[in-house]
C-alpha cells in the first residue's frame, strides 16, 4: 500500500475514533491521550496527524459535512423530482442517524454547542460548506425546475436541516414511540407540503 | 400617381410629398409608414425596465428619454407620497450630462446636416473638414458626459431618487478639461465672445450662403412656440404674439392620423414650434429677441438659436461641474414597499424641444407607456387653411433641396417620430 | 489601389450603432480608408433611393438594426432582401449592434417576425449558411466604436478574423464584461451595495449585473474611452448577448437567494463553495467607504 494511501486510512480512523469519543464523553472530556490509547497508538504519533484538540475537533466537522454532502450529492445528482429528492435526503440523513449517531451528536452537542473552538479556521460556513454547498443546489435547481417555492434561503433550510436535526434529537433522547425510519414518509411529505412551489 | 420622395439622414428617413405650383412649393406631405413600438415592449415590464429601454428609442438623444423616463417615475412616486430626494450633487450630474447631450446633438445638427444642405443649396462643393470639426467637438463632449453616465449613448445610469454614479473631484477635474476642449472649438469656429456673442467661421458662413441663396427672405418662421419643461437652462411657456404665457400640460393633445404612423401633438387646438429657438424666445434672451425682430423667426433664427444653444450650454456644463459637492449623497431613496402602483408624468426639454414620457404602473408592472417626442410638435400635419409648423414653413420654396434645407432646420427626428 | 467599398445599411433601428461609432476618435481618418457609398450621417455619393434601385458593388456591409422579412420596405423593396442581396456580394457583412445580429430590443415588439440578419436570439436563421463565411456579429447595445475600428482595421491590414459561435471576434468577445470591472474585491469578498450611487459593493447579487455571464470587452476598453456602466454603478444588462434584453434589469434572478446564472464555465457547486467561504468573513475594509469626506 502506497505511503500517502496509508496515512489517509489512519487519519481517517483517527477522526471516526475522535468523532465517537467526543460524541459519547463530551468535548471537554475527551483527552488526546485517551483519543490515542482507543487507537492504539502513543500520543506523540497522533500529534503528527494533528497538532492540537481544536485542530482535530475542526476536521472532525468537515469529515462529517463532506459524508453528508457526499451523499446529497448522489441525490442532486439523479434525475427525479425534488418530492422525491426531499424523501431520500431524509432516509439518508435518517439512516445516517441510526448508522453514525455519532455524527449528528458531534453536530449537535460538539459544533453547536463549542463555538468558541471553531471560532478560528472554521468561520461561518467554511466547514460544514460541503453539506450546505449541495442542498444551496437542491434548493436552487427546485426552484429553477419550479417545483419549490422561491423564497428566502435561511426560511428553507431552517425548516428542512432544524426538522431533520430535531428529529434526530428526539430519537436520540428516545423519545420517538416508533422507530426513526417510520417517521420518514410523513416527514418528507412535512417538508414537500411547506417547500413546493 | 403621387410622386414619393424620401427625406433621408433626418435620423432615419420619412416619405415626402411635394406639390409644386409655378415651380414653387405649395405644400409638404411627411410621412412615416413603420412604427417600431417602444410602448408596446415597455408595458407588463417592471417599471425600472424603461430607464433601460426608453433610451433605445432615440440613438442621438437616449439621454433625454432616459431622463423623461426617470421623471414619469419620479412624478408618480411623488403623487403616492414615496419618498426620495434629490440631492444638489445628483441633479447637478443629471444636468450637466442632459447639457452633453444637447450640445453633441446640436454640434452634429449643425456640421452634418444643416451645413451640408446650405452648401448644396449653394451650388457649392462640401468641405470635406466638416466631419472631422463635428467628429472632434461630439468624441470630446460624449466623453466628458461618460465619465457620469459610463458611456454614450443607451446609459442608464440614473436611478429614481439620483443617479448611480458616485465621482470624485479627479472624474471632475477631466469633465472639466473635456468641456473646455470643445469650448476652445466652439470659439475657434462658431463664436466670438470677447466681447458680445458674434456668429464667426463656419456659422458665419452658413448666414453668407444663406443671404446668397436668397433664403432669408423666403423661409417663414413661426408665430407661435412652446416649452414645456423647467430645467436648469431654460423656463417652460407658451410664446405667441411676442408676449409669453404660462403652460398647462393639460392642453397637450395628442391625435392619430390617417396616413401615417406619426401622431400628430397639439396645444390646445394649434400647432406651435418647439426646439431651442423656442426655448430662447420663452427665456426672453436678449440676443435671440433681436434675431427674431430682424428675421421673424426663420431658418436663420433657427440655426443661430441652435448653436448659440449649444454654447450658452457648454457654459452652463462648466457651471453644473463646478457646483458639485462630491460628499453628498448620489441617490436617495427611502421606500421599501415591495410592490408600488402609480401614475407619472416626465416632461425634459430635449436637444429639438419637448418630450414627454407618461407611464400608469400597476404593482411594479407597466399598465400603459406613453411617449411624446418633439419631432412630433413641428411635424404635426394640420389642415390645408391650419398648417403645422414644418409643413407652413415650406410654402414658398423654390426648390425641394431649398425645402429639405428648411425642414432639416427643424431638425426632424425619424427614430424618434417613429418610437 | 483603389478603397474597399463600404455601405451602411440600416434595417429597424434607433441609429445607436451609427452614433456610437461617430463617438470613436479617428472617426474621419478611419473612413478615409474606405469609399463610402452610403451611411446614415455623412455625405455619401448615392442617395438611399440609389442604394435600393440600383446594383452597386460593394465590399464592406455595415448592417444595423433588427431585419422584419416581410413588411419594412423603401422604395418598394424589403430592406432584408435588400441587405441579403448586398451580404451575397460583399466581402465581409458586419452586423453592427445587437437589433442585426440577434434581433435586440425591437425584437421585443414583434416577436415571430423580426430577427437578427443571421440569427434569431440563439438560434441560427435557416438561410445563415449562405452568409457565414463573410460574417462579422459586432453584438451590444450599441457595439462599441472601437469593436467596429478594430473589424475595419482588420480588414484593411488584410489579416484573418478569428470568430466564435456566433461569429463575434474572440480577440474582443473573450472576455467578460465583469474583467476589469473596479467592483471586483467586492465580487470575490461577496459584498454587495447597499443602495445606488456608492463607490462600494457589488451589483452581481442583488441589483441584476449580468457581467460576469456576459461576453464583452467593456471593461478593458472602456466606454468613450473613459468609463463603462459598472464603473458608474449601473448594472450591466448583458446586451451583447443574445438574450438581451431580458425582463427585471435591475434585479438578479434567484433561486432560493441563489444566483440563477452562475458567471461563465463555473459549475454551482464550485460557486456555491466559495461563496460560502467568502461570506464567512468579516473583512472590515469592506464594510468601511472607500473614502470619506470630512463634512
Amino acid at each position: 500500500m502506497p505511503r500517502k494511501l496509508k496515512k489517509a486510512i489512519k487519519k481517517e480512523s483517527i477522526l471516526q475514533t475522535a468523532l465517537t469519543l467526543f460524541s459519547v464523553k463530551g468535548f471537554h472530556k475527551t483527552t488526546i491521550p485517551d483519543i490515542a490509547k482507543r487507537l492504539g497508538m502513543s500520543s506523540g504519533n497522533l500529534y503528527n496527524y494533528f497538532g492540537s484538540k481544536d485542530e482535530l475537533a475542526k476536521e472532525i466537522i468537515k469529515y462529517t459535512s463532506d459524508y453528508l454532502g457526499d451523499k446529497i450529492r448522489k441525490v442532486n445528482e439523479q434525475d427525479i423530482s425534488s418530492k422525491e429528492k426531499i424523501r431520500k435526503i431524509v432516509e439518508l440523513y435518517f439512516a445516517m442517524t441510526l448508522e453514525k449517531p455519532e455524527m449528528i451528536e458531534y453536530f449537535l452537542r460538539v459544533y453547536l454547542s463549542h463555538r468558541e473552538v471553531f471560532l478560528n479556521g472554521c468561520e461561518g460556513m467554511i466547514c460544514v460548506s460541503g453539506f450546505i454547498t449541495e442542498i444551496m443546489i437542491f434548493f436552487s435547481e427546485g426552484v429553477q425546475k419550479e417545483e419549490l417555492r422561491d423564497q428566502d434561503f435561511f426560511s428553507a433550510f431552517g425548516l428542512f436541516m432544524g426538522y431533520l436535526g430535531g428529529m434526530a434529537f428526539l430519537h436520540g433522547e428516545a423519545i420517538l414511540e416508533k422507530p426513526l425510519e417510520e417517521y420518514a414518509q410523513d416527514v418528507a411529505t412535512n417538508i414537500y407540503t411547506a417547500l413546493k412551489a | 400617381m403621387i410622386k414619393k420622395d424620401i427625406i433621408e439622414k433626418i435620423e432615419g428617413e420619412a416619405d415626402v410629398v411635394f406639390t409644386q405650383k409655378n415651380g414653387l412649393i405649395k405644400d409638404v406631405n411627411l410621412t412615416f409608414p413603420y412604427m417600431r413600438g417602444v410602448e408596446s415592449i415597455l408595458e407588463g415590464r417592471d417599471y425600472r425596465d424603461a430607464l433601460v429601454i426608453a433610451p433605445r428609442v432615440c440613438g442621438i438623444c437616449s439621454h433625454s428619454h432616459l431622463i423623461a423616463a426617470v421623471h414619469t417615475i419620479e412624478d408618480g412616486m411623488r403623487r403616492e407620497k414615496i419618498k426620495f430626494t434629490l440631492s444638489d450633487k445628483a441633479r447637478h450630474i443629471r444636468d450637466f450630462a442632459i447639457a452633453c447631450e444637447l450640445i453633441q446633438n446640436h454640434i452634429k445638427w449643425f456640421y452634418l446636416t444643416i451645413l451640408p444642405q446650405i452648401y448644396k443649396v449653394n451650388h457649392l462643393e462640401v468641405p470635406n473638414d466638416l466631419i472631422k470639426k463635428a467628429s472632434k467637438a461630439t468624441y470630446a463632449i460624449t466623453k466628458a458626459m461618460a465619465i457620469f453616465t459610463g458611456q454614450w449613448p443607451h446609459a442608464s445610469y440614473v436611478v429614481p431618487g439620483g443617479v448611480s454614479c458616485d465621482p470624485s473631484y479627479v472624474e471632475i477635474m477631466q469633465a472639466k478639461a473635456l468641456v473646455d476642449e470643445v469650448l476652445e472649438l466652439v470659439r475657434a469656429s462658431l463664436f466670438d465672445d470677447t466681447k458680445e456673442i458674434r456668429a464667426i467661421g463656419d456659422l458665419h458662413r452658413a448666414l453668407e450662403m444663406l443671404q446668397r441663396a436668397d433664403l432669408l427672405s423666403t423661409s417663414h418662421g413661426s408665430e407661435h412656440f412652446l416649452a414645456l419643461a423647467d430645467t436648469f437652462f431654460s423656463k417652460s411657456g407658451e410664446y405667441k404674439g411676442a408676449t409669453r404665457f404660462d403652460v398647462d400640460i393639460k392642453k397637450v393633445k395628442e391625435s392619430q392620423r390617417e396616413d401615417s404612423k406619426a401622431k400628430e401633438a397639439l396645444y390646445g387646438n394649434d400647432f406651435v414650434e418647439v426646439g431651442p429657438l423656442a426655448r430662447a424666445l420663452i427665456n426672453q434672451d436678449a440676443i435671440i429677441m433681436r434675431l427674431q425682430k430682424e428675421h421673424s423667426g426663420n431658418i436663420w433664427s433657427r440655426i443661430f438659436a441652435r448653436v448659440y444653444e449649444g454654447y450658452v450650454l457648454l457654459l452652463k456644463a462648466k457651471e453644473a461641474l463646478e457646483s458639485i459637492d462630491v460628499s453628498e449623497p448620489s441617490c436617495v431613496l427611502e421606500h421599501n414597499k415591495k410592490d408600488i402602483s402609480f401614475a407619472g408624468i416626465g416632461i425634459v426639454e430635449a436637444a429639438r424641444g419637448s418630450l414627454i414620457h407618461e407611464v400608469v404602473v400597476k404593482d411594479n408592472h407597466i399598465h400603459t407607456y406613453n411617449i411624446i417626442t418633439p419631432s412630433q410638435w413641428n411635424l404635426s400635419r394640420g389642415s390645408a387653411d391650419k398648417k403645422g409648423v414644418a409643413r407652413a414653413s415650406v410654402v414658398g420654396a423654390r426648390s425641394k433641396e431649398e425645402a429639405y434645407l428648411i425642414l432639416r432646420s427643424f431638425d426632424l427626428c425619424s427614430v424618434c417620430t417613429t418610437q | 489601389m483603389s478603397k474597399p467599398k463600404l455601405l451602411w445599411l440600416q434595417s429597424i433601428t434607433c441609429n445607436g450603432n451609427t452614433h456610437s461609432f461617430f463617438n470613436l476618435q479617428n472617426f474621419d481618418a478611419l473612413m478615409r480608408a474606405f469609399d463610402v457609398l452610403y451611411h446614415p450621417l455623412l455625405e455619401t455619393p448615392y442617395c438611399l433611393e440609389d442604394i435600393y434601385t440600383k446594383e452597386l458593388a460593394c465590399d464592406v456591409l455595415i448592417l444595423e438594426g433588427a431585419f422584419k422579412s416581410r413588411g419594412y420596405k423603401k422604395f418598394g423593396k424589403e430592406t432584408y432582401a435588400l441587405a441579403k442581396k448586398y451580404s451575397k456580394r460583399a466581402k465581409y457583412t458586419i452586423t453592427m449592434g445587437s437589433c442585426a445580429t440577434f434581433g435586440g430590443v425591437f425584437k421585443e415588439a414583434q416577436e415571430h417576425t423580426i430577427a437578427g440578419f443571421c440569427f434569431n436570439k440563439e438560434q441560427k436563421r435557416p438561410t445563415y449558411k449562405h452568409y457565414i463565411n463573410t460574417l462579422i456579429s459586432l453584438p451590444g447595445c450599441p457595439a462599441h466604436p472601437k469593436w467596429l475600428a478594430y473589424v475595419l482595421e482588420m480588414i484593411l491590414q488584410k489579416r484573418k478574423i478569428e470568430v466564435d459561435e456566433f461569429y463575434r471576434p474572440i480577440e474582443i468577445f473573450a472576455y467578460t464584461a465583469h474583467a476589469g470591472c473596479v467592483r471586483n474585491e467586492y465580487f470575490e469578498w461577496k459584498i454587495d451595495v447597499k443602495n445606488y450611487g456608492e463607490k462600494e459593493g457589488c451589483l452581481f447579487y442583488e441589483n441584476g449585473c449580468r457581467a460576469p455571464f456576459t461576453n464583452a470587452n467593456c471593461n478593458k476598453m472602456l466606454w468613450n474611452d473613459i468609463s463603462s456602466k459598472t464603473r458608474v454603478g449601473t448594472p450591466c444588462f448583458g446586451c451583447t448577448e443574445p438574450s438581451f434584453p431580458q425582463r427585471n434589469l435591475f434585479s438578479t434572478k434567484t433561486n432560493m437567494g441563489i444566483p440563477a446564472n452562475m458567471p461563465f464555465g463555473i459549475p454551482a457547486r464550485a460557486y456555491l463553495s466559495v461563496t460560502g467561504v467568502a461570506k464567512s468573513f468579516r473583512i472590515k475594509r469592506f464594510t468601511q467607504p472607500l473614502m470619506e469626506y470630512k463634512k
